[in-house]
């Protein structure tokens, strides 16, 4: 048991019949998860993962028989993921929903957000890898096997890094409460901010892990939230401490523009709060271990 | 991605706001025309993406004609922060009264667009597009609305904008979040707005960053990927869909992961571990076609690269399946370098036992694979 989401949650899945979302469908369903539904405009009527579940061309007509469906889980493409969250929303039955798609536009990424937030709806992502509560729980594309139960959070901005990050943690035999993946754009819908408060309510959490990374100054502005408003201890490890200004990491947010997102300022805004951070993920376990 | 100024201007132009009158000229000749064409001072400004460029003798000014020839062929005939200067902006020098600058950008903390406006000239447009100050005058704006003239007012009235060119300003706004919404871009900046000893108002300079993922449906930025991206490997990439990045540096090891942060991580440790890193691969964690393959060639080929870091984590695409790309790019290529590879999750045991003695070499852990090739270039270059 862990923070937004449980193993009887029904779950609606657009654009299941994608190469992505089919994969991700399945290793959900393995995983012992309730998923109800997929949705897909052109597959309308149709089955997915070997006959076990329906397709629907809407999110409307898929929620006249499943009623009870409360998440959604996105992986429609960037171009057509606008319309998908914005049905997401209409909806108005989901009490969250997670957009794995990475390379939405930045203006309909805005849009979504203000929709959502008007709406009261918990939005995570784009380009998540969702949320994980190990040994419980999945929404997402975290490989179940990468982590083991226990009673540390994790909040990152990557995916396959945090995956990385649990595996480690995995062979120091630390086990995790939640890990959620606010995704790697330039705008998130649920910010570093939001996902450490969660955590910090959550009772299963004892200590957080914050994996941030190079571009915009969303750790920064949760780092005075982590010293003044947490009782949770955070360790924090930001990738791309080397990574030259001036560039852009293809479509993702990590970039220094104007001197805004260097990995050294976010580590000294930490440090001048008095939060923990570690240059080396292998460092990680032994400074959690510390904490207890 | 960043426009260049004439690239802005000319945007400026079609959405009806106010620019100085000039062109843009790629060779002295043209320059001279131009100039004598205004007649009268003239600015010359060289087409580089360099901030602050001013600073660093890419803007100057001539009085006449000959003098405009004489500067932009120097300015043309050198390099500015090593980029060499193909294209000046050729425009009417103008007596300024007042500077503001103006800036349409996404706040990455409320996540909606806002509109700032703030005089200090020595802030950089790209530090106020990427994070808003306290200090700046700000409103923020309603996605699904837009912006609204009442909140151009308060702007203007908050800024102390002289109220008789109010009108003026306000249709300038509204121009610029059309242009904004209507072009995806990231940010549109006037940098700055001035008022002229006239009362002309006019966008003396402008910055414009387009968004990347609006690929699909602004056909045009992929007319500017050509200068965007700097060099061919990077080009290439482009075209087939993974991110490459290119620092140019020489006998140095490339990085190859999947996933945006993982990359970032494995640069960071080769640093770290006194390695010098030129090329950056993503090939991503969930993308339909795997590209490792792909990445690997492009990376096999370059002379600067002395070792090359691969750090897999698998899942959608299992480390099997990137392993078998790998050996058959390795199999193909004319110039070989060590290969270090690190896998871990789905599909690490099969690619393991895949590239076991194959010339490829298979690490225990990332900080071997590391370590092994950081001492291969150190042995290297003696």
């Amino acid at each position: 048991m862990s923070i937004l989401i449980n193993r009887e949650m029904d779950i609606i899945v657009q654009g299941i019949t994608g190469r992505a979302g089919e994969y991700y469908a399945r290793l959900m369903y393995e995983f012992g998860m309730n998923i109800v539904a997929g949705v897909s405009p052109t597959a309308d009527g149709t089955w997915v993962m070997d006959g076990k579940v329906p397709v629907f061309d809407s999110v409307e007509t898929a929620l006249e028989i499943f009623p009870t469906a409360k998440a959604s889980i996105v992986f429609v493409p960037a171009p057509q993921a606008l319309d998908a969250l914005y049905e997401a929303a209409d909806a108005g039955s989901f009490s969250l929903v997670v957009c794995v798609t990475k390379g939405i536009p930045i203006h309909d990424v805005s849009k979504v957000c203000r929709t959502f937030d008007a709406r009261g709806t918990r939005f995570i992502g784009p380009n998540s890898p969702g949320i994980f509560n190990p040994g419980s729980a999945l929404l997402g594309v975290y490989p179940a096997d990468c982590a083991i139960p226990g009673d540390v959070g994790v909040v990152s901005r990557s995916g396959t890094l945090s995956y990385a990050v649990l595996e480690t943690l995995k062979n120091a035999g630390i086990g995790v409460s939640s890990c959620i993946g606010i995704g790697g754009d330039t705008l998130q819908g649920t910010t570093v901010a939001d996902a450490l408060s969660l955590l910090d309510a959550d009772v299963y959490t004892k200590k957080i892990v914050l994996i941030g990374g190079v571009g915009g100054q969303e750790e920064e502005r949760a780092a005075s939230q982590v010293m003044f408003s947490m009782s949770t201890p955070v360790v924090a490890y930001f990738a791309g401490r080397q990574f030259p200004k001036g560039r852009t990491f293809g479509l993702s947010g990590a970039f220094i523009d104007g001197g805004i997102g260097d990995v050294a300022r976010k580590e000294t805004v930490f440090q001048q709060m008095g939060v923990r951070t570690v240059r080396q993920l292998r460092d990680l376990p032994r400074v959690l271990e510390s904490y207890s | 991605m960043k426009l260049l100024e004439y690239q802005v201007k000319n945007l400026f132009r079609r959405y009806g706001i106010p620019v100085p009158v000039g062109k843009v000229a790629s060779s002295a000749r043209e320059v001279k025309n131009i100039a004598e064409e205004i007649g009268k001072p003239v600015v010359i400004k060289a087409q580089i993406p360099v901030i602050g460029r001013g600073e660093k003798g890419g803007i100057r000014v001539a009085r006449s004609a000959v003098e405009a020839e004489t500067i932009s062929s120097e300015m043309m005939a050198g390099r500015i922060d090593g980029f060499p200067v193909h294209k000046v902006q050729v425009d009417e020098a103008l007596a300024i009264q007042d500077e503001y600058f103006v800036v349409l950008t996404i706040d990455r903390a409320t996540r909606y667009p806002a509109l700032i406006l703030y005089t200090d000239a020595q802030k950089r447009i790209e530090a106020a597009a990427n994070a808003i100050d306290e200090k700046d005058i700000s409103v923020s704006i309603d996605p699904l609305i837009g912006l609204q003239r009442y909140q151009i007012r308060n702007l203007a009235r908050q800024a102390g904008f002289p109220p008789a060119l109010l009108s003026v300003f306000t249709n300038i706004c509204l121009q610029m979040w059309s242009l904004f919404t209507q072009v995806d871009a990231r940010y549109v900046a006037l940098s700055p707005l001035v008022i002229t000893e006239h009362q002309r108002v006019i966008a003396l300079d402008g910055k414009i960053a387009l968004d990347r993922c609006a690929l699909f449906r602004q056909s045009f930025i992929a007319d500017h990927a050509n200068y965007i991206l700097v060099s061919e490997n990077e080009l290439e990439a482009f075209k087939q869909g993974f991110v490459y990045l290119d620092f140019g540096n020489e006998k140095s090891i490339a990085c190859l992961a999947n996933g945006a942060g993982l990359t970032l991580a494995t640069m960071d440790y080769v640093v770290e571990a006194g390695g010098t890193v030129s090329d950056l691969v993503d090939v991503g964690a969930r993308t339909l076609t795997d590209h490792s393959n792909r990445a690997l060639t492009i990376l096999l080929r370059d002379e600067k690269i002395q070792a090359v870091v691969v750090n897999i984590y698998g899942c959608m695409t299992s480390c099997g399946e990137i392993a078998k790309r790998l050996l058959s790019a390795w199999e193909e290529a004319d110039r070989r370098v060590p290969v270090f590879v690190n896998f871990d999750g789905y599909g690490k045991m099969e690619a393991n036992s895949l590239l076991q003695n194959s010339g490829i070499i298979v690490c225990s852990s990332l900080e071997d694979a590391v370590n092994s090739a950081v001492a291969q270039t150190k042995e290297m270059t003696g």
